[in-house]
């Protein structure tokens, strides 16, 4: 049916409206024959596909406990957009919150770098009270989806699925399944106690699978005190998967979804997305194996797998079968770290539940991690070279595919035979996708041109929060300039203990894994500690693209880079470049504040930093309640050095006053002699961390005094109690034994050497 | 007094008394399981404390289920049964969950349906563990009284492939069991003086590891096994290969047997999964 005269107009006239010519003439982005792959436009009729999104506050309760979230249009997630390859897209957006400003990114979307969606980098924010319009053509079609770029939004609410039907597809039943994650904390508060190393998450998940805290009581049940010693010794503290403690995990919003309709014997294609801010899924089914035919929106070569791992971000299209009548088979998502899970139900019927995945085992993966580290803190990948998820490390801590706990711990069990120990598939008859199972079924090779080729190592520190690319902020490095005609080819070594996964915007790259000409094409590229993968991708999109990972708060922490691909206009919705700018960078340069106090019968004694990624504003006072005990206030102001920031040169002020000792000087190890009565000095000195997590402090102050002091904070005995011990060269030392109760509060007693014993209460900001 | 402290007593030791559970709703749901031990592992997998108490029937294959209705719900506890293994009303336990059970406790899976496709990626029932497995037979070798034994092994093998003390003690008795149960009237004569040789060492040695304390004990038995099996396989080959590996590293060299000809070693497990190469492939 040709296309009727009257629609062409309509069409001419969206496509030169409303996009300020900043809209290439091709439809064919990318340069990429994946791309468009619904055929000719032949009987197809194009339109304008109009959403229209209302963005509100809302109070929503999963747990039982009221908290603020962000609904559009009454739901969370946002609701589902669906189009059709070749329409265009027309998304109104109008913010209706009362003072908060807000964005929206289309995920994985091939379009007009100003309607990305990156406050202050392509877009501006969408202020209370406005309305902005997106409009542009879809020239491609998969499973895709949106979220807010603005703060830590997208945790609360602020996520949904976009999905793109090609043209004259078969029918066949669908589901769509966006993965997301819920947490009574707000983001804000999570946030800063990332910053501030606070376990408190752990706490959360020992209650419901016990070993996460990994305690030294802990250590000593397992057998494994030695394990725990050394991985103090190389100045790790406990290692986790993730970060953040959710007290619900959630499928298209639910803790347990359902898709009633699908009828036994169908095959139906379920369209994954993980929309959480910080989780990995493993995705299980009960109904037996799944058939990956898509990842990240595009088509890969249909591969069966028993199961496989979503990263933050990407998208997974499957394609199962609904076994027997009368049953419902369970779509079982599990957070990486096995404490929580989501399930969709296909199917209707009495429920066939899918095996849940065992607890990790913790001190098997600690075990690993000291192999793997060296003393100063760089990985040691032992020379096997991983890449694309083939080598799993944290396979240790599998029970499905390593056994169960005792078992496999045996020190020193002899030579492995390189690759095969951390391949799971090699270990077990389980089968688990990895990216070098993906292949195109269409050619993907770049057009010819130069290559730029930019080596990129992810860099992260735990104890500090600071996750970085070559030890670099975003707001700490130039914009990276590409052209057009140029292939950027990006070689990343991941250097940290985490994974990440780092999420390209306006493009999609080749992930180089051995399937030559068809090399699949990704958005969101999972790369694993000690991994190196290769990424490439044509320059064809001009504007500004923010490559970065997509943990949220790694991202707000500063771990991306900005390639610059330049438009020969300026970019018309952020008209003054260099405050956008300013405004874009000042996330990672946040400042984080943490304080503690403990109220105690011999006095107060407490700290509080106001730090960033690289300078710290520290206090410290020991308040006692009479003259005689006297008080002790003590400041510095430092900045951290090195790639592991151990190093921390700081100058400060001192102030101490005290009475009733009369004029006994105490003389120090250095063979000072001080009557200590009263100081008010400035001082120089710096900290170090050493192995153990000690820190040894050093300075000189304005008297001419030394003082040499060795600390450690938080040693876990058990997974509730902590203990504090300070010595230093004034004779002075303290002790303090805490027993947490919650995020906040904790009971403590200390002795002092200077104010004697005292029970109280800590409080922790 | 002493009679109202008696009477409270008395109400208070009265099985089933709903007395601490608040606002209590009872229901009864047909709950699977075989044996009187099941009672005690479905009733443990339902309780929590204050919300949820159950009590199974193994006749009636019922459970009267109680709980506190403000707390929780009648599917959370049937989820909790159906993860320990027990198939009922709502939720059907998973596979995994259903084999890991003692063999004398694999019921029929009555509630579970059969795939429509006549490829059943799904098996109705495992047979595994199932104890009657002597009876079942490989199928490739018509009514051979050795299959069960050539079976039982390969289970224990496998089992301490995987590094599991426990499926490893299970495989080491059922085993037993299948060595004590051969026929041996059944066998050929060549097989016959065999057999005679064998079974005597078979019998103790498979004893000794269904008594071995851990993994690294069962293990070291268990290559004690090798020399008599393989005669056994030599005297009786099968259609299908069986593949005779050797370990160099382990005690000074260690052999066993095995169906695949993938090396994946029962001496270390994981720790060298890898580790070994092919001797000898016996076959018809």
């Amino acid at each position: 049916m040709p296309v009727s005269s009257n629609i062409r107009s309509v069409l001419l006239l969206v496509l030169l409206h409303g996009l300020t010519g900043m809209m290439p003439a091709q439809t064919q982005h990318g340069g990429h024959p994946a791309l468009g792959t619904s055929g000719p436009l032949g009987d197809f009729t194009p339109r304008v596909t109009r959403y229209d999104l209302v963005i509100t506050d809302t109070i929503v309760s999963y747990t039982g406990k009221p908290r603020k979230a962000y609904a559009v249009n009454g739901s969370i997630p946002m609701p589902t957009l669906t189009f059709t390859e070749g329409d265009t897209a027309m998304i109104v957006v109008r913010n209706a919150m009362a003072k908060e400003e807000t964005s929206l990114h289309w995920h994985g979307l091939i379009l007009p770098y100003h309607l990305d969606g990156v406050p202050h980098l392509t877009t501006a924010p969408i202020k209370a009270g406005e309305t902005q319009v997106y409009k542009f053509p879809l020239v491609q079609s998969g499973t895709y989806w949106y979220h807010s770029h603005t703060g830590l939004q997208e945790q609360n609410g602020m996520h949904g699925a976009l999905i793109v039907h090609k043209r004259n597809a078969a029918p066949m039943p669908e589901h769509v399944v966006i993965l997301s994650e819920w947490t009574d904390m707000k983001p804000k508060e999570v946030h800063r106690r990332l910053h501030a190393a606070n376990d408190w998450s752990a706490i959360r998940k020992h209650k419901v699978r016990p070993g996460s805290v990994q305690s030294y009581s802990d250590a000593i049940k397992e057998g494994a005190l030695g394990v725990k010693l050394t991985n103090e010794w190389k100045r790790m503290n406990a290692m986790d998967v993730s970060d953040v403690y959710y007290d619900l995990l959630l499928a298209n919003g639910r803790p347990v979804d359902e898709a009633p309709d699908l009828k036994a014997g169908e095959r139906v294609r379920i369209r994954l997305i993980n929309g959480g801010a910080s989780s990995y899924f493993w995705i299980t089914y009960a109904g037996g194996k799944m058939t990956v035919v898509a990842s990240d929106g595009i088509d890969v070569e249909p591969v069966e797998v028993d199961r496989f791992i979503m990263g933050v971000a990407e998208t997974y299209d499957i394609i199962v079968t609904i076994p027997a009548d009368s049953t419902a088979y369970e779509l079982l998502a599990t957070s990486e770290d096995r404490v929580r899970s989501a399930s969709v139900w296909l199917g209707s019927g009495i429920r066939q539940l899918a095996a849940p995945l065992q607890p990790l085992k913790y001190f098997e993966g600690m075990e690993m991690m000291n192999d793997m580290m060296k003393m100063n803190g760089d990985l040691d990948d032992m020379g096997m070279h991983m890449s694309l998820q083939q080598m799993d490390m944290n396979v240790v801590m599998y029970p499905e595919i390593t056994g169960p706990k005792d078992a496999t711990r045996t020190e020193g069990a002899g030579d492995d035979h390189g690759g095969d120990r951390y391949n799971s598939n090699a270990l077990s008859d389980i089968v688990t996708l990895n990216y070098a199972m993906l292949r195109s079924p269409t050619p993907t090779t770049l057009p010819p041109g130069p290559v730029k080729e930019l080596k990129f190592t992810l860099t992260g520190n735990m104890n500090r929060y600071l996750w970085a690319i070559d030890n670099r902020t975003v707001s700490e490095t130039d914009r990276i300039l590409i052209r057009k005609g140029e292939n950027v080819r990006i070689i990343l070594t991941n250097n940290s203990m985490m994974r990440h996964p780092m999420h390209l915007h306006g493009h999609f790259f080749r992930v180089v894994n051995g399937q030559g000409e068809h090399a699949p094409l990704k958005n969101v590229l999972d790369i694993m500690p000690m991994e190196t993968d290769t990424i490439e991708f044509a320059a064809t999109e001009e504007g500004d693209w923010f490559f970065h990972c997509h943990i949220l708060y790694h991202m707000m922490s500063g771990m991306g880079r900005v390639f610059v691909n330049p438009a020969p206009r300026p970019n018309p919705v952020l008209p003054d470049a260099r405050k956008a700018e300013r405004l874009f960078l000042r996330e990672d340069k946040a400042w984080h504040f943490m304080a503690q106090n403990d109220f105690a019968t011999n006095g107060n004694d407490g700290e509080a930093m106001l730090m960033n990624k690289r300078w710290n504003l520290q206090a410290e006072w020991r308040l006692g309640y009479t003259p005689m005990h006297g008080q002790e206030v003590e400041m510095h102001f430092g900045r951290f050095l090195g790639k592991m920031q151990w190093w921390f040169p700081n100058i400060g002020i001192d102030w101490r006053t005290r009475e009733g000792h009369g004029d006994d000087a105490e003389e120090n190890l250095f063979g000072q002699r001080n009557t200590k009565n009263s100081r008010s000095v400035l001082h120089a000195g710096f900290q170090y961390t050493l192995p153990m997590l000690l820190v040894f402090d050093a300075r000189i102050d304005t008297d001419g005094q030394l003082r040499a002091q060795l600390m450690r904070e938080d040693i876990p005995l058990t997974p509730r109690l902590r203990l504090d011990l300070m010595g230093n060269s004034d004779l002075e030392h303290m002790e303090r034994l805490r027993y947490v109760l919650d995020k906040s509060w904790a009971l403590s007693t200390h002795y002092d050497s200077d104010m004697g014993w005292g029970v109280g209460v800590t409080v922790t900001y | 007094m002493k009679t109202i402290g008696l009477l409270i007593a008395t109400l208070l030791l009265l099985p089933g008394c709903n007395a601490q559970l608040k606002n209590a709703r009872t229901v009864t749901v047909r709950v699977d399981g075989d044996w009187p031990m099941c009672e005690k592992t479905i009733e443990k997998a339902a309780y929590v404390k204050g919300e949820a108490e159950v009590d199974w029937d193994v006749d009636a294959k019922t459970a009267r289920i109680t709980i506190d209705s403000m707390r929780t719900d009648i599917d959370a506890v049937l989820q909790r049964i159906a993860h320990a293994g027990y198939d009922n009303e709502r939720f059907l336990a998973p596979d995994a969950a259903y084999t890991a059970l003692p063999g004398c406790c694999q019921y029929e899976r009555t509630f579970k349906r059969a795939p429509q496709n006549a490829q059943a990626t799904v098996p109705v029932q495992d047979d595994a563990h199932h104890h009657h497995i002597a009876e079942e037979g490989t199928g490739q070798e018509v009514a051979d009284p050795l299959a069960p034994v050539l079976t039982g092994y390969f289970a224990l093998k496998d089992a301490l492939v995987a590094s599991d003390a426990t499926k490893a003690k299970d495989a080491a008795i059922q085993l037993n069991e299948a060595v004590r149960g051969v026929d041996m009237g059944a066998l050929d004569h060549e097989v016959h003086m065999v057999w005679m040789e064998v079974m005597g060492s078979l019998t103790s040695t498979t004893t000794t590891i269904a008594n071995a304390k851990g993994l690294e004990a069962q293990r070291k038995v268990f290559r004690e096994l090798t020399a008599p099996m393989t005669r056994l396989v030599k005297a009786s080959p099968t259609s299908t290969p069986v593949y005779l590996d050797h370990c160099p590293m382990y005690e000074g060299g260690a052999d066993w047997l095995s169906r695949d000809k993938a090396i994946k070693n029962p001496f270390y497990g994981s720790q060298m999964m890898t580790c070994g190469s092919v001797k000898e492939t016996i076959i018809r």
